[in-house]
C-alpha cells in the first residue's frame, strides 16, 4: 500500500528454526555512499546473528565487495572470526554480477548458512545488486536491502553525489539513519525527512554504530517484528 | 558454474586504473578516485603498539589535511594493520574524526613486523594525486619516522 512501511519479499517465519538444507538462505544486502558505516553496522549483525547460531547449521557469510584493490573490510570481518568471501575490483551491481551469483551458489552449496549478508561497495545501486539475485539467485529464501545512511554528511553527499546517494536510499527496504551520535536534533529530523521523502515505504531507523545497537532491530531483520 | 544463457550480463565499463572502474551507469554523479596501498615492514628495532597505531593515524590525518587543502571530500580512508601476534588495528576516517577499532592489549605489545593495508576514495581529486598524496604520508609517516629501508 502506497505510503504505508512495507517489507519487500517479507514471508515472516523463523530461519533459526530451520534444519540443514532444508531451508533456503536470508539475504541481505548492506547499501550506502562509501563512509556511511556499512561495515560497523554489519560488525553489529553479524554478532547478533552468529550468537543465535543453531549447531546444525551455519549461521552466517558475508560476501564484501569493495572497490580498491585491497580488502580491508573483508581483513576487519575475518579478524573477528567471521566468514568471508571476496569479490574485488569491480562492482557487484554491475561488473561483477555474474561472479556474485556464483559465489552466492557456491555458498548455498557447499555452506549453506541461514544467512548471507552481501555488502556492497559504498558505490553500487542496491536494488540492481537485488533485481538480479532475484532473477538469477538460486536457493534464497528472502531478500532484504538495507541503505545505511551518513546523518553527519547528508547534506554534503546529496550535493555531491545526488543520483547515487538519494538512489541508495530509493532502493532500500530498511534505512539506517547512523552516526546519529554525531548530529543534533534538528539536523536528525532533517535527514529523516528527507530519506522519508525519498522512501516513504521503507522502515526508517537511526542507529550509531559506535553506540549499542538494541538487539530488537536485528530482530526485526528476519522478519518476525514486521 | 552459472549455466549458460543464465547468467546475467556482464558489462565492464572499463575505466582506468586505479579509478572505479568507469562506474558511472550513465549518470552525470563525479567519479571518485580509489588508491590502494599495502606494505609489509621488518624493523631494525620493536616498536609499541601505541607508537605504531599513532604513525597510521598521522598518514589519515595528513589524508584528511591534504583532502581539505584541496577542496575534496573523502569518500573515506581505510586502513588495516596487523602485525605479530595480537595487534590488529581497523583505523577509518571520513575526513573529520579518525575512528580507531584496536584488539586488546595491542597498545603495549612489541611490534617488530607488520602489514599495512589501505584505501583512499576520494571525490573531486584525480587518481594520480590521490596516490601521490598516499604515498608522501606513507612514506613520511611509515618508511622515514620508523626507519624502514634506511
Amino acid at each position: 500500500m502506497e505510503g504505508e512501511p512495507r517489507p519487500i519479499d517479507c514471508q515472516p517465519r523463523n530461519p533459526f528454526s530451520c534444519e540443514p538444507g532444508t531451508v533456503a538462505m536470508q539475504v541481505i544486502i548492506f547499501g550506502g555512499f562509501v563512509g556511511s558505516g556499512k561495515t560497523s553496522l554489519i560488525l553489529s549483525l553479524a554478532h547478533f546473528l552468529t550468537r543465535r547460531r543453531k549447531p546444525e547449521r551455519p549461521s552466517l557469510v558475508i560476501i564484501e565487495n569493495e572497490i580498491g584493490e585491497i580488502g580491508i573490510d573483508q581483513k576487519v570481518l575475518a579478524s573477528r572470526g567471521l566468514v568471508v568471501k571476496e569479490l574485488f575490483s569491480g562492482c557487484i551491481c554491475c561488473q561483477l554480477t555474474a561472479d556474485l551469483i556464483t559465489t552466492l551458489r557456491d555458498v548455498a552449496d557447499k555452506i549453506d548458512p541461514a544467512w548471507v549478508i552481501v555488502e556492497a561497495t559504498g558505490l553500487a545501486y542496491p536494488g540492481k545488486i537485488s533485481d538480479s539475485l532475484k532473477k538469477y539467485g538460486r536457493g534464497i529464501e528472502r531478500i532484504r536491502t538495507v541503505t545505511v545512511v551518513d546523518a553527519e554528511r547528508w547534506e554534503e553527499l546529496v550535493t555531491v553525489s545526488p543520483i547515487l546517494v538519494e538512489t541508495q536510499v530509493a532502493e532500500g527496504n530498511v534505512i539506517l539513519i547512523n552516526k546519529t551520535d554525531l548530529v543534533d536534533e534538528a539536523a536528525l529530523q532533517s535527514v529523516e525527512d528527507d530519506v522519508t521523502r525519498l522512501n516513504s515505504r521503507a522502515f526508517v531507523y537511526k542507529v550509531s554504530a559506535f553506540g549499542t545497537i538494541d538487539d530488537g532491530l536485528w530482530e526485526k531483520m528476519d522478519g518476525r517484528d514486521d | 558454474m552459472i549455466d549458460p544463457g543464465d547468467a546475467p550480463p556482464d558489462h565492464d565499463h572499463g575505466g582506468p586504473p586505479g579509478t572505479t572502474g568507469g562506474h558511472a551507469h550513465g549518470h552525470p554523479d563525479p567519479e571518485p578516485s580509489v588508491y590502494s596501498h599495502s606494505l609489509s615492514a621488518r624493523l631494525d628495532r620493536t616498536i609499541t603498539g601505541k607508537e605504531l597505531i599513532a604513525r597510521v593515524t598521522d598518514c589519515v590525518n595528513d589524508l584528511n589535511l591534504w583532502a581539505r587543502e584541496h577542496g575534496v571530500l573523502v569518500g573515506h580512508i581505510k586502513v588495516f594493520v596487523e602485525g605479530e601476534e595480537t595487534l590488529k588495528v581497523w583505523i577509518a576516517s571520513t575526513g573529520r574524526e579518525v575512528n580507531l577499532n584496536i584488539s586488546a592489549g595491542c597498545r603495549g605489545t612489541r611490534v617488530g613486523a607488520f602489514t599495512l593495508d589501505m584505501t583512499a576514495i576520494m571525490l573531486g581529486t584525480d587518481s594520480q594525486s590521490l596516490r601521490a598524496a598516499v604515498l608522501e604520508t606513507v612514506n613520511k609517516r611509515i618508511h622515514i619516522d620508523l626507519g624502514i629501508g634506511r
